[in-house]
C-alpha cells in the first residue's frame, strides 16, 4: 500500500510549486497562444478585473454584506448552541423520537428553503440573516446530536458513579467531546454556508456577492466573474486559517 | 460487602442463553485490598459493574447495595483530557480544603495545573483515583486499571493506595489477569476462572514490603504465589493468565 511520506514544509512546497506551474501555464497559453477566447479571461484583462470590479459593481458593499452574514450567523449559530446544550442533551435523553422524526428536514435542498425564505420576506436584509442562522444552526445541532451518542460511555459510567449533577455531565463531559467534531464542522460550514448565501442572494436578487454574480452573467463579464471568484475563495481560505487557530486553543487536549 | 449468588445471563448471536456468572458467592473485606484474579473474558467487567450498580444481575443480591457506597474506575482513561487537576476535582467537590488533602495524599502538589493528557496513563489514573475519593465513597473498583503502566509506576501507586487504605479506611478492589498485580494491590486475592465465572480459593497475603524501587517477598509471600500457580495450572488456565512475577 503506498503510504504519503511527506512532511509538512515538503507538502507547502509542493502546493506552492503546483500552483506556480499552473499559474506559468496559465500566462502561456491564454497571454499569448489563446488571447481570444470564451473559457478563461486573459491574465492582463483578469489583472484589471481586480481594480475595476470593486468600482463597476459596488464590491466593497457586496462583500461586506456576504461576509456580514456569513460570520455574524456563525457566530450567533455557535452562541445559541453553546447556550442551548442542556436542552438538547434532554431532548436527546427523554425525546429520542423527536430528534429521528426531525431528520426529514435535511433531505430538503437548501434551493427549496433559499426560495421559501425569499417568498416569506421579500427583499428584506434580515430575511437573510435568518437564513443563514437556521442554516448553522440547524447543522450545528445536527453535529452536536449525534456527538452525545458518540461521548464515551466510560466518561458517562465513571461520572455517573461518582454522582456528578446533570448539568455537569452536560457542559463538563458531553459538550467538551463534542467539541472536536463541532469545530470541524465550522471549517465546513465556512464553505457550504458561502454557497448557500450565494445561492440566496442570487436567487432572492438582495444585496451581497450572489447580486454581484447575477450582474456580472448578465453582463458576460467573464474576467470579474472569476477575480470575484477568486476574492471569495481567498476569503474562505482565511477564515478558515482563522477558525483553525481559535481551535487549535479551544480545543488544546487535541494537541498533544 | 456480601455478593449473594449473583448470576448473569445473556443471549448470544446464535440465540442461546450464556451463563458468565453463576451464583457466585464471596464476601469484601472492608478497609481491605482485594483482588480478583480470574482469565481474560472470564466476566470479571461483568462482576465489577455489577457490584458498582452499572450493570444489573439476573439473579442474587448484594448487601449493602453496592452502587451506593461504590465508584467503578475501568481500564480505559477516565479523567478528563480538556480539564486540569483541580478542574477535574471541582467537577466531584468545590470543597478547596478536601482538593487540597487529596492532591497531598495522590502526591500531585505542583501539578494542579497540569493537563492529564493522553500519554500519561499513570497520571490519569492518579487524577481518577482522586475524583473517586473526593466523592466520598467507601468502595473503589478498580478494573485493571493499571494494565501496561512501567513497573516504578505501579509500585508508585501501590504505594499510595497502601497510604489511602490505611489513612481513609477505604475498600479497594482490582479486578486482573495479572498474578504479580493481584500481590502487588491486594492482601487478599479471589482467585477464579470462568466460563462461568466461579470462585476457586480465596488467598490471605501477608502484607509485602514495597520499597522504593523494588518489590521484596517474605517467605510467606512466595508461598502463597506458588499456591496459585500450583491452583490454575491444575486446572489447566495458565495460559489465559499472566502468571509471571
Amino acid at each position: 500500500m503506498l503510504k504519503n511520506t511527506m512532511t509538512r514544509s515538503e507538502e507547502k512546497k509542493f502546493i506552492a510549486k503546483f500552483i506556480f506551474t499552473l499559474l506559468f501555464i496559465y500566462i502561456c497559453l491564454f497571454e499569448f497562444i489563446f488571447s481570444a477566447n470564451r473559457f478563461l479571461p486573459k491574465p492582463t484583462l483578469l489583472a484589471e478585473s481586480f481594480i475595476s470590479i470593486w468600482k463597476d459593481y459596488d464590491l466593497l458593499f457586496a462583500l461586506i454584506v456576504s461576509i456580514s452574514v456569513v460570520y455574524i450567523s456563525i457566530l450567533i449559530g455557535y452562541g445559541f448552541l453553546y447556550l442551548l446544550k442542556g436542552i438538547l442533551c434532554r431532548v436527546y435523553f427523554n425525546l429520542p423520537l423527536l430528534i429521528s422524526a426531525s431528520k426529514i428536514f435535511k433531505y430538503f435542498p437548501a434551493f427549496f428553503y433559499a426560495v421559501l425564505f425569499d417568498y416569506w420576506f421579500t427583499g428584506s436584509y434580515y430575511a437573510e440573516f435568518l437564513f443563514a442562522f437556521i442554516a448553522v444552526l440547524s447543522l450545528l445541532v445536527s453535529v452536536f446530536m449525534k456527538e452525545i451518542g458518540g461521548a464515551k460511555e466510560e466518561y458517562l459510567h465513571f461520572a455517573g458513579c461518582l454522582r456528578i449533577p446533570e448539568k455537569k455531565i452536560f457542559s463538563g463531559i458531553i459538550w467538551k467531546s463534542s467539541l472536536p467534531s463541532v469545530h470541524k464542522t465550522l471549517k465546513s460550514l465556512n464553505y457550504y454556508l458561502w454557497v448557500i448565501i450565494l445561492l440566496f442572494e442570487f436567487v432572492a436578487d438582495v444585496e451581497g456577492m450572489g447580486k454581484v454574480y447575477r450582474q456580472m452573467l448578465a453582463y458576460r463579464d467573464l474576467s470579474g466573474l472569476i477575480a470575484a471568484g477568486l476574492i471569495i475563495a481567498a476569503i474562505i481560505y482565511l477564515s478558515n486559517k482563522i477558525i483553525e487557530y481559535i481551535s487549535s486553543k479551544i480545543i488544546h487536549w487535541e494537541n498533544e | 460487602m456480601n455478593i449473594n449468588k449473583i448470576s448473569k445471563q445473556f443471549s448470544s448471536e446464535s440465540g442461546f442463553n450464556m451463563s458468565l456468572i453463576n451464583d457466585l458467592s464471596f464476601e469484601i473485606p472492608e478497609g481491605k485490598r482485594t483482588s480478583f484474579l480470574a482469565p481474560f473474558g472470564s466476566g470479571k467487567t461483568t462482576l465489577l459493574k455489577i457490584i458498582a450498580g452499572l450493570e444489573l444481575a439476573s439473579g442474587g443480591a448484594i448487601n449493602p447495595p453496592s452502587g451506593e457506597i461504590s465508584v467503578y474506575i475501568p481500564s480505559a482513561p477516565v479523567s478528563l483530557p480538556w480539564f486540569n487537576v483541580t478542574e477535574n476535582f471541582s467537577l466531584v467537590s468545590e470543597d478547596q480544603g478536601l482538593k487540597n488533602e487529596i492532591i497531598k495524599l495522590l502526591e500531585l502538589e505542583g501539578y494542579e495545573k497540569h493537563y492529564p493528557d493522553n500519554r500519561s496513563h499513570g497520571f490519569r489514573f492518579l487524577v481518577a483515583l482522586g475524583m473517586a475519593l473526593l466523592s466520598g465513597k467507601k468502595m473503589i473498583l478498580l478494573d485493571d486499571s493499571l494494565n501496561g503502566l512501567s513497573d516504578p509506576m505501579k509500585l508508585r501507586i501501590a504505594m499510595i493506595l497502601d497510604k489511602i487504605v490505611e489513612l481513609k479506611k477505604i475498600t479497594v478492589v482490582y479486578a486482573t489477569s495479572s498474578l504479580s498485580d493481584a500481590v502487588l494491590f491486594s492482601d487478599r486475592v479471589i482467585a477464579m476462572k470462568g466460563n462461568p465465572l466461579s470462585v476457586l480459593k480465596v488467598i490471605e497475603l501477608p502484607g509485602i514490603e514495597k520499597e522504593s524501587e523494588t518489590v521484596s517477598g517474605s517467605k510467606s509471600i512466595d508461598e502463597a504465589k506458588k499456591q496459585i500457580v500450583d491452583l490454575y495450572s491444575s486446572f489447566d488456565i495458565g495460559k489465559v493468565i499472566n502468571l509471571s512475577f
